[in-house]
């Protein structure tokens, strides 16, 4: 059946819960799914100037119909399941066919038919260059990469360490954010270290476009030593996210950062010390669906308004102009 | 002297979940049946590749 009406075209893995939670609200006839753990369900054809695919539900995706494109989280078999082994030649096959889904994305986003999430973003500017663009607007807390080579000079000064990559160490093993004491760190590895900020809570602020929502978990409901809350939640009954009231002088400042930073989506987490809010980082495609999942709090809601082919595209911004502050500071340094 | 290892934790899987294939492969495809929906699972959160 070949679809003829507006549709938007969601990117993602099977597995992918949000998704299903998009799909269920924004209407199954409007969107049009496509799974990569599972491309061999699917028929694809891409040519110079326009594509069909197929879905397994007898639908097709043809691109004169692709109002909006979503990158959500497109994961191949081996990286949804890294314990396992696969062939060589499934690898290269669900490589190819990532490749082309990707440029299948570049056409959009240069078309202007991309919304909200840049899988570029983390490239283009990661989270050390998230800190310092930060600095403009919120108080960073104090941080270094070192390889080869001891940490600082501070002995003794506490701090916790973090991964830049979230990749697993071990078999179903992962560097959550954790505190350490700095000379304690085996100086041959590789280390993201940031000081330890005593904070009551934590706060994430999920930004879709023109809308800001805030959370809070308490600290005091995590165990104790523990500073990441995905963490906390492996060792203790879930702690429950609550909406929090951002000051206005707040929320300004976050729409400036995301508006430096060029991106449109992004879910970013502070630790709330007294009144200061510590900037942490921001996952330009973060999650949501734990912080509203009964459409509560309105992301949901949001989210799917913008994903709606019934609703105006706003595009992803071309180019990518991301204010880093860096520009010339050799020259003004030196 | 602390290594990346010895300061990881165990994480929660796929694998780890009791998915059947059943119900992976009737709900996810390209529909979701409200009446029956998947299990919240670590899909939901930050975790690697996000």
């Amino acid at each position: 059946m070949v679809t003829s009406r507006p549709l938007s075209f969601l990117y993602t893995n099977s597995y992918d819960h949000s998704a299903d939670l998009l799909v269920k609200r924004v209407g199954n006839d409007r969107l049009f799914r496509f799974n990569l753990d599972l491309w061999r369900d699917y028929r694809v054809q891409i040519e110079s100037d326009r594509f069909f695919i197929g879905s397994p539900a007898g639908r097709t995706a043809d691109s004169n119909f692709v109002i909006k494109f979503l990158w959500r989280k497109p994961l191949t078999g081996r990286e949804l399941f890294p314990e396992r082994r696969f062939e060589r030649e499934r690898v290269y096959e669900d490589e190819e066919l990532a490749y082309a889904m990707r440029e299948l994305w570049n056409r959009m986003y240069y078309e202007g038919r991309a919304i909200l999430i840049d899988p570029a973003s983390d490239v283009l500017a990661g989270k050390l260059t998230q800190s310092q663009v930060a600095t403009r607007y919120f108080a960073v807390p104090r941080w270094e990469f070192v390889s080869g080579m001891r940490v600082g000079a501070e002995r003794g000064r506490q701090c916790v360490v973090k991964s830049l990559t979230s990749l697993r160490v071990g078999e179903k093993r992962v560097l959550f954010t954790t505190r350490v004491s700095e000379d304690q760190l085996a100086p041959a590895s590789p280390w993201m270290v940031q000081d330890y900020v005593a904070a009551q809570r934590d706060v994430t602020v999920l930004v879709v476009r023109d809308a800001l929502f805030a959370f809070e978990v308490d600290r005091s409901e995590f165990p104790p030593g523990v500073v990441d809350w995905r963490h906390a939640r492996t060792l203790a009954p879930a702690q429950e996210w609550r909406r929090h009231e951002l000051p206005d002088s707040v929320a300004r400042a976050i729409r400036e950062f995301m508006d430096d930073m060029a991106l449109h989506y992004g879910r970013l987490d502070f630790l709330l010390s007294g009144k200061d809010y510590c900037f942490l980082e921001v996952n330009p495609n973060g999650e949501w669906a734990w912080l509203d999942p009964q459409g509560d709090a309105g992301v949901l809601e949001k989210l799917s308004q913008e994903l709606s082919p019934d609703t105006p595209c706003h595009p992803l911004p071309n180019p990518r102009v991301i204010k880093s502050g860096l520009h010339g500071k050799v020259r003004e340094g030196g | 002297m602390l290594t990346p290892l010895l300061l990881s934790e165990r994480k929660t899987t796929l694998d780890d979940l009791a998915l059947s294939e059943y119900d992976h492969q009737t709900q996810t495809r390209e529909s979701v049946d409200p009446n029956n929906p998947i299990p919240a699972s670590d899909t939901l959160f930050d975790g690697e590749k996000s």
